[in-house]
C-alpha cells in the first residue's frame, strides 16, 4: 500500500470532456494533487449515461489510485433502469464535490412568464408542450416527470443529446422548455428565461431566480456529484482522499472557477455524502417507477 | 500474387479465395440474423409509448437494407476472380495477427513497456530481419520514449501490468 | 476600430504568440499520432489554460484545435492510417500519391489546402458569423434528417466500382452505431449481455482498426512484392506550382464552402464535411477517372473542407452557446471557465475578445502551414524506415491511439477486431470508408428521424412540408439519379 501512495491518482469522469462534471473535476485537480503530494490525472470514460466510467471504478483495485467523480445519474437513477455491474454498495464514499439546483428554462421570448402560465397552457393543450430531455433517466428528465406529476400536466418528451442540443432545440423552436443545471442556465441567460428554480430556497448568489416552492410546487432536483472509491478501500486511504477533496474545494483556484461558472459551492464529508446518496437512490426509484421507466 | 507459376495452384488459390469470401458473406448473414433476433428483446413501457417509435424501429430499417443487399453480393461472388495470397505471406500474416492479440493481452498483464519491447522486436524477426544490433535498441528506445511521452507529457496513464505488483 | 486595436495589442504579446506557436505545434503532433485527435489534445492543454489570461488561453486552444485537424491528414497521406474519421477521405487520394513516390508533393497539397480552407472559414466567421448562426437555427431535426440522408449519398462517391459492397459497408456502420443505449428511449439494445457494449462501439477504435491495423496487416502480404525503391522516395515538402493550382481553384473554393456550411450546423462535423466534399469532387471533376489513384483534386477538396470546419464550428459555439461536436464542447468549457459566456451578448458586449479570437485564428492557420512545411521532412522520412520494423512501431502507437480515448483495453480489442475484419474486407475489395461514414452519420440520422417523428406527432408526410428539408430531399434524389441521367444522355448521343 505504501507504494500505491506514490502513484498518480486517476479521477475517472464518466462524462465527456468540456461538460460541467468534467470542468468541475479539472478545477479541483490541482488542489487535490497538492494535498496528496502526487499527480492527479483526470480521464474521461464516457458512455451509457455515465455508467461505464463508474463501473470501471467499482471494479478497480481498492488502493486509492482510481476514483470516480460519480454524478447523481449513474449513482441513483441508472441502477434502477438497467442491469449494471455495480450498485450503491460497490463504493466507498469520499465526498460530495458539487451540487447545484436545476431550473425550468424557456426561451427568452417565450409567452410564459411564470410556472402558472405554462401549467395553464399545458392543461388546456395536453401533450402540446415539447420538453427537451438531455438524457433519458437523467435528473432533468426525472425533474420533468416530477413537474408533470405535481402539476398534473402532460408533456411530449423530446430526447436530445445533452445541454447544448437541448438549448438548440429551444432556440430552433422544436422544444418549449428544458431543465438545465443553474450554471448552464446562467451562462446562457441572455437567450433564456427561468420559470422556476427547482430548490426549496432561493440561491444567495442569484436571488432573482424564483423557486418552484414559492409557486406552489415542492420540487427539489439538484444535480450533484462526488468522489467515490471502490468498496473496501482502506480507511486511512479514504481519509487522505477526503482531506484532499476538501482541500481541492477550498483552494482559491477552485473557488474562482466556480464563480466564473456561476456554480454555487457545496461540500459533504464521507459519512454525510453516503447517507445522502442512499436517500436519493430510494426517492428516485419511486419517481422512475411511476413513469414506467423500470422494466421487470 | 497474380502471376502464379503453376496453373493448378492458381486454380486452388481462386477456389480458396471464393470460399473465404463466401465465409465473409456468411458472416454478414449471421450478423443480420443475430441482430434481427436481438431486436425482439423486451422493452420498457416508457420505450413502447410515444411517437418516437421503439428502440428497434430504425435498426430494423437498416437490417432490411442489408438483407436486400446480400443477394447482390452473392451474385458478384460467382464472378469473383480474386485469388488467395501465397502460403508464406499468409502464414506470416496469421502469425502477426496472433502476436498482436498476445500483445494486447500482455498490456494488462506485464504492462506497456515490457510487452511493447517484446512486440517491437518480435515483428521484424518474424518478418525476416535478423540484425539484432539494430532491432534491440530500436525496440527498447521506442517503447521507453512512447511511454514517457504518454505517461509524463500527455498524462495518459498506460497499463502498468498486474504482474509486477 | 478601437476595439480592433485593443484586440491586436492583446494578440501581439509574446505570451499569446508563444501560445499560438506551441499550441499549433502540439496540435499537429497529437494529430499525427493515429487515434489521438482534437479532443484528447484539447483536454491535455485544458489545465494549462486555467493559469493563463483570456486571450493566450483562447490562442492555445485554437492552435491545438486547428493543428490537430491538420496533423491527422499527414498520417493519412503518408501511411494510409488516418486516426480520426475526418482525415479518412484524404487517405483515399493522398496515400496513392505518396506511394507513387510523391509524398512531399502530397503533403504540399494537404498543407496548402488546409491553410486556405482554414482561412476561408475564419473569413466566414468574421463576416457572417452571427447571421450564419441564425440561419443554422432554421435546421430543426427534420432538416437534419434530410441533410443526413443527403450526406449518405457520399457512400456512392467513395465506393465507385463496388457500389453494392460500399452500401453494405455503410449499412454495417449504421447498424454498429445502434449498439448500446437508444438515444430516444434509453433502452439498451444489441448488447448481447455485455456490459461494455452498453456504451456502444467507439468511433475512434473502429477507425484505428479499419484503417491503421488493417493497413499494417495487408502490408505483410505485399512484403515480397517488388515495391518501389524506398531510398529514392522524395521526402520533404514541395509546393505544387501555380499551373497545377489554377485548375483546382474551383475545387478549393467548393471544398471550403462545404466545410464552412457543414461546420456551422451543430452536430455534423469535419468527417461529414470531408466525405461530402470528396464525393462532390469525384462527381464533378474533369479528372474523374484519376480518382483513387492519387488525384490532387480529391486531396484539395477534403482538406479544404475539413479545415474549413474549424472556423465555422465556432459560429454556433460562440454566438449561440451550442457546441457542435465534442471538440467545440471542450473549447466552450475552456471559454466559460475563463469567464467568457457565449451567446449573442458576446458579440454585443465583448467584441474585443471576439476580434482577438479572429486574429489568433488567422495566425494559427499561418503557423500551421509553417509547422507542416518544417515537419514534413520529418514525417515523410518515416517512409524510409524499413517496412518490417515500421509495421511493429505503427501497430504499437495505433494501439495506444485506441487505448488513449478512454483508457480501456476493451476499446483496443474493438480496434483489433475491426483490424482483422477490415483486412479481410479490404482484401475482397470492400471499401471501408463507407463503414466510417455509416458510423458517423448513423446516430445523427436515427436521432433526427425519431425526433422529427415526435415533433410531427408520428407523421412522415409532414417532413415534406418543411421547405429546406424538401429541397434537400430533392437534391438527394437528383444525386442518386445523376449516374442514370448521365448514362441515358450518353446513349442518346
Amino acid at each position: 500500500m505504501a507504494e500505491a501512495q506514490n502513484r498518480p491518482v486517476t479521477i475517472v469522469v464518466p462524462f465527456a470532456a468540456g461538460g460541467g462534471t468534467d470542468i468541475t473535476t479539472r478545477a479541483m485537480q490541482q488542489g487535490m494533487g497538492e494535498s496528496l503530494g502526487v499527480d492527479v490525472v483526470v480521464r474521461n470514460a464516457e458512455g451509457a449515461g455515465g455508467t461505464i466510467g463508474v463501473a470501471e471504478v467499482a471494479r478497480a483495485r481498492p488502493d486509492g489510485t482510481t476514483v470516480a467523480m460519480a454524478p447523481v445519474g449513474p449513482l441513483t437513477t441508472q441502477p434502477h433502469m438497467n442491469r449494471l455491474p455495480y450498485d450503491i454498495d460497490s463504493f466507498s464514499y469520499v465526498c460530495l464535490a458539487y451540487s447545484a439546483p436545476t431550473v425550468i428554462a424557456v426561451r427568452a421570448d417565450s409567452p410564459f412568464e411564470t410556472l402558472a402560465d405554462m401549467v395553464e397552457y399545458a392543461r388546456a393543450n395536453p401533450g402540446e408542450l415539447n420538453f427537451a430531455v438531455q438524457a433519458i433517466g437523467s435528473i432533468p428528465h426525472v425533474a420533468g416527470l416530477g413537474l408533470a406529476a405535481a402539476a398534473e400536466i402532460e408533456m411530449t418528451y423530446l430526447p436530445v443529446n445533452g445541454d447544448g442540443p437541448a438549448l438548440r432545440a429551444l432556440l430552433d423552436g422544436s422544444a418549449d422548455l428544458f431543465i438545465p443545471h443553474v450554471s448552464f442556465y446562467s451562462t446562457n441567460a441572455d437567450q433564456l428565461k427561468s420559470l422556476a428554480l427547482l430548490q426549496r430556497t432561493r440561491l444567495d448568489e442569484q436571488p432573482d431566480l424564483i423557486t418552484a416552492a414559492e409557486q406552489g410546487y415542492d420540487l427539489d432536483f439538484p444535480i450533484w456529484g462526488g468522489l467515490v472509491a471502490p468498496a473496501n478501500t482502506p480507511s486511512d486511504t479514504l481519509e487522505r482522499l477526503e482531506t484532499a477533496c476538501d482541500a481541492g474545494i477550498q483552494s482559491d483556484g477552485f473557488q474562482d472557477r466556480m464563480e466564473a461558472l456561476r456554480q454555487p459551492p457545496a461540500y459533504m464529508g464521507a459519512a454525510e455524502f453516503e447517507a445522502f446518496v442512499r436517500e436519493t437512490y430510494a426517492t428516485n426509484r419511486t419517481l422512475l417507477e411511476a413513469a414506467g421507466l423500470i422494466s421487470e | 500474387m497474380q502471376d502464379n507459376p503453376e496453373p493448378s495452384a492458381q486454380a486452388a488459390g481462386a477456389m480458396g479465395a471464393r470460399w473465404l469470401e463466401a465465409t465473409l458473406l456468411a458472416g454478414f448473414l449471421v450478423l443480420i440474423v443475430a441482430f434481427v433476433w436481438a431486436s425482439f428483446a423486451e422493452v420498457s413501457a416508457f420505450a413502447r409509448s410515444g411517437h418516437g417509435r421503439g428502440p428497434y424501429f430504425f435498426p430494423r430499417l437498416v437490417l432490411g437494407v442489408m438483407a436486400l443487399l446480400l443477394p447482390f453480393l452473392v451474385l458478384r461472388l460467382v464472378r469473383s476472380t480474386r485469388t488467395l495470397p501465397e502460403r508464406a505471406p499468409m502464414i506470416r500474416l496469421g502469425a502477426v495477427i496472433a502476436l498482436t492479440a498476445l500483445y494486447i493481452a500482455g498490456l494488462e498483464r506485464i504492462g506497456f513497456v515490457a510487452s511493447s519491447i517484446v512486440y517491437a522486436l518480435a515483428i521484424p524477426l518474424l518478418l525476416g530481419r535478423r540484425d539484432l544490433w539494430l532491432l534491440v535498441p530500436v525496440a527498447v528506445v521506442y517503447a521507453l520514449v512512447v511511454w514517457l511521452l504518454f505517461e509524463r507529457a500527455f498524462l495518459i496513464i498506460l497499463p502498468a501490468g498486474s504482474w509486477w505488483s | 476600430m478601437d476595439l480592433l486595436i485593443l484586440a491586436a495589442t492583446q494578440v501581439a504579446t509574446p505570451l499569446t504568440l508563444l501560445c499560438i506557436v506551441l499550441g499549433t505545434a502540439f496540435g499537429v503532433m497529437v494529430g499525427v499520432l493515429p487515434g489521438l485527435g482534437s479532443v484528447i489534445g484539447l483536454t491535455m492543454v485544458l489545465p494549462f489554460t486555467f493559469g493563463l489570461p483570456q486571450v493566450p488561453a483562447i490562442a492555445l486552444m485554437l492552435g491545438v484545435y486547428c493543428g490537430s485537424v491538420y496533423g491527422g491528414s499527414v498520417t493519412a497521406t503518408i501511411l494510409n492510417t488516418p486516426g480520426t474519421p475526418q482525415s479518412a477521405a484524404t487517405a483515399l487520394e493522398g496515400f496513392p500519391m505518396a506511394m507513387r513516390g510523391e509524398a512531399s508533393r502530397a503533403i504540399g497539397w494537404v498543407t496548402m489546402s488546409s491553410m486556405i480552407g482554414g482561412l476561408f472559414s475564419v473569413t466566414v466567421l468574421i463576416i457572417v458569423g452571427p447571421a450564419l448562426a441564425k440561419f443554422s437555427l432554421m435546421f430543426t431535426p427534420i432538416e437534419y434528417f434530410a441533410l443526413g440522408l443527403f450526406a449518405l449519398t457520399c457512400i456512392a462517391g467513395v465506393s465507385a466500382g463496388a457500389l453494392a459492397k460500399g452500401l453494405m459497408g455503410g449499412a454495417l456502420g449504421v447498424l454498429l452505431a445502434t449498439i448500446g443505449s437508444d438515444p430516444v428511449t434509453g433502452a439498451l439494445r444489441f448488447t448481447f449481455d455485455s456490459f461494455m457494449l452498453t456504451a456502444g462501439i467507439g468511433l475512434i477504435p473502429v477507425v484505428v482498426g479499419l484503417f491503421a491495423f488493417s493497413e499494417m496487416f495487408l502490408r505483410i502480404l505485399k512484403l515480397d512484392e517488388p515495391g518501389m525503391d524506398r531510398t529514392t522516395m522524395k521526402v520533404g515538402f514541395s509546393l505544387p506550382p501555380w499551373s497545377e493550382w489554377r485548375s483546382r481553384i474551383g475545387m478549393l473554393v467548393r471544398g471550403s464552402m462545404i466545410g464552412s456550411f457543414v461546420g456551422a450546423l451543430p452536430g455534423t462535423g469535419a468527417a461529414t464535411a470531408s466525405f461530402i466534399a470528396y464525393s462532390e469532387a469525384r462527381r464533378t471533376s474533369k479528372r474523374r477517372e484519376n480518382f483513387g489513384k492519387g488525384e490532387p483534386d480529391g486531396i484539395v477538396a477534403c482538406e479544404s473542407a475539413n479545415n474549413a470546419v474549424t472556423g465555422s464550428a465556432l459560429v454556433p459555439t460562440l454566438s449561440l452557446g451550442i457546441p457542435g461536436d465534442p471538440v467545440t464542447a471542450v473549447m466552450l468549457g475552456a471559454l466559460v471557465i475563463q469567464g467568457i459566456a457565449p451567446g449573442p451578448q458576446l458579440f454585443a458586449n465583448h467584441m474585443d475578445i471576439v476580434y482577438a479570437l479572429f486574429m489568433a485564428l488567422i495566425l494559427v492557420n499561418f503557423v500551421m502551414f509553417a509547422v507542416g512545411a518544417l515537419g514534413a521532412s520529418v514525417f515523410t522520412r518515416i517512409l524510409r524506415v524499413p517496412e518490417p520494423i515500421l509495421i511493429g512501431l505503427i501497430m504499437i502507437i495505433s494501439t495506444l491511439g485506441a487505448y488513449g480515448v478512454s483508457g480501456s483495453t476493451f476499446d483496443v480489442w474493438i480496434a483489433f477486431g475491426a483490424g482483422v475484419v477490415g483486412a479481410l474486407l479490404r482484401y475482397f475489395a470492400f471499401p471501408v470508408a463507407p463503414i466510417v461514414i455509416g458510423l458517423v452519420l448513423g446516430p445523427m440520422l436515427e436521432l433526427s428521424l425519431r425526433q422529427g417523428l415526435i415533433l410531427t406527432r408520428g407523421s412522415f408526410l409532414a417532413f415534406l412540408e418543411r421547405p429546406i428539408a424538401l429541397v434537400l430531399f430533392i437534391i438527394t434524389a437528383l444525386v442518386l439519379l445523376w449516374p442514370m441521367l448521365r448514362w441515358l444522355r450518353s446513349r442518346r448521343a
